[in-house]
């Protein structure tokens, strides 16, 4: 069973810019460190999952979504259309692609999707992405 | 199994991606969480907000574990490109619960393409796949590696 999310639908395909983001040394030496990927620390070019990172959670845009519950993210697609090198600026900017509701036995969860492109100093598409997140009902 | 595989022509339908046990500490969340500028970081420092999302501890976030599933290609197949990584999160993680992230092969192009189709899972110390997908990699063929 679904039902209409409530949020601001005016949104729906809007892109919005996020800004650039240096890739610095420091920053992959760090990313390594923390997922434990001595292999990739070792070169100047990022891993594919280096974008994940690139995105802080507050700057989503808000749309406005009137759904409360806890908020957790559902699924990740990337596309490396490039490599991304240490000294590379990406500029980020995403897309509200679908907001959807699903009710199931723990009640109505909402689903909002998003893509994502990443690109260079030069302007080249370097990764794609598709990114959801999902509001449930708070576990007992 | 084969543990390490370098060419397209090494690998076969059904091949495992050999699974890559880690453990995220609560150290190395608290510097993913800072690199990826994260504010709202409850769910990965506290217990009780962990628990309204079905963890008893601190959870692990899910960009995090997708490196892993990445490490585990990048290991299997040091010379492959990973070009698609795409994954459901189904059940949250904890910190310093060991997770296992590995694949199956299930698709293969030819040696033109070196296109390599895996299905891939992270499976929590309970045996549940609390994350699973699917990558896309290219690996080059043994037609076009440079003679020795």
């Amino acid at each position: 069973m679904t039902s209409l999310p409530n949020f601001d639908h005016t949104l729906l395909g809007t892109d919005f810019d996020l800004g650039r983001v240096e890739i610095t040394r420091q920053m992959l030496d760090k990313y390594c460190e923390a997922v434990g990927d001595a292999e990739a620390a070792a070169t100047d070019v990022a891993p594919i999952t280096l974008p994940t990172i690139l995105i802080a959670p507050s700057e989503f845009p808000s749309i406005g979504l009137k759904h409360s519950g806890s908020h957790v993210l559902a699924t990740w697609q990337l596309e490396s259309r490039q490599p991304i090198y240490v000294d590379d600026t990406i500029a980020i900017s995403m897309r509200l692609e679908d907001v959807y509701a699903k009710t199931g036995r723990s009640g109505t969860m909402v689903f909002v999707v998003w893509s994502v492109n990443f690109s260079n100093q030069h302007g080249e598409t370097v990764a794609l992405g598709r990114k959801s997140f999902i509001t449930r009902p708070v576990a007992d | 199994m084969k543990t390490t595989v370098h060419y397209f022509e090494e690998v076969e339908l059904g091949d495992e991606v050999p699974a890559l046990e880690r453990r995220a500490t609560p150290e190395a969340v608290r510097l993913f969480v800072e690199i990826a500028r994260r504010k709202n970081v409850k769910l990965f420092t506290e217990s009780e907000a962990a628990r309204k999302v079905g963890s008893s501890k601190p959870i692990v976030p899910g960009d995090l574990v997708m490196a892993y599933i990445a490490q585990a290609l990048q290991k299997w197949a040091p010379e492959a490109t990973i070009e698609v990584l795409d994954v459901i999160f189904r059940q949250p993680m904890s910190q310093m619960e060991p997770l296992h992230a590995g694949g199956l092969v299930t698709d293969l192009g030819d040696p033109s393409d070196g296109r390599v189709t895996c299905d891939v899972f992270v499976i929590g110390e309970q045996g549940d796949r609390l994350v699973l997908g699917t990558a896309q990699l290219t690996m080059p063929s043994k037609e076009s590696a440079p003679n020795p």
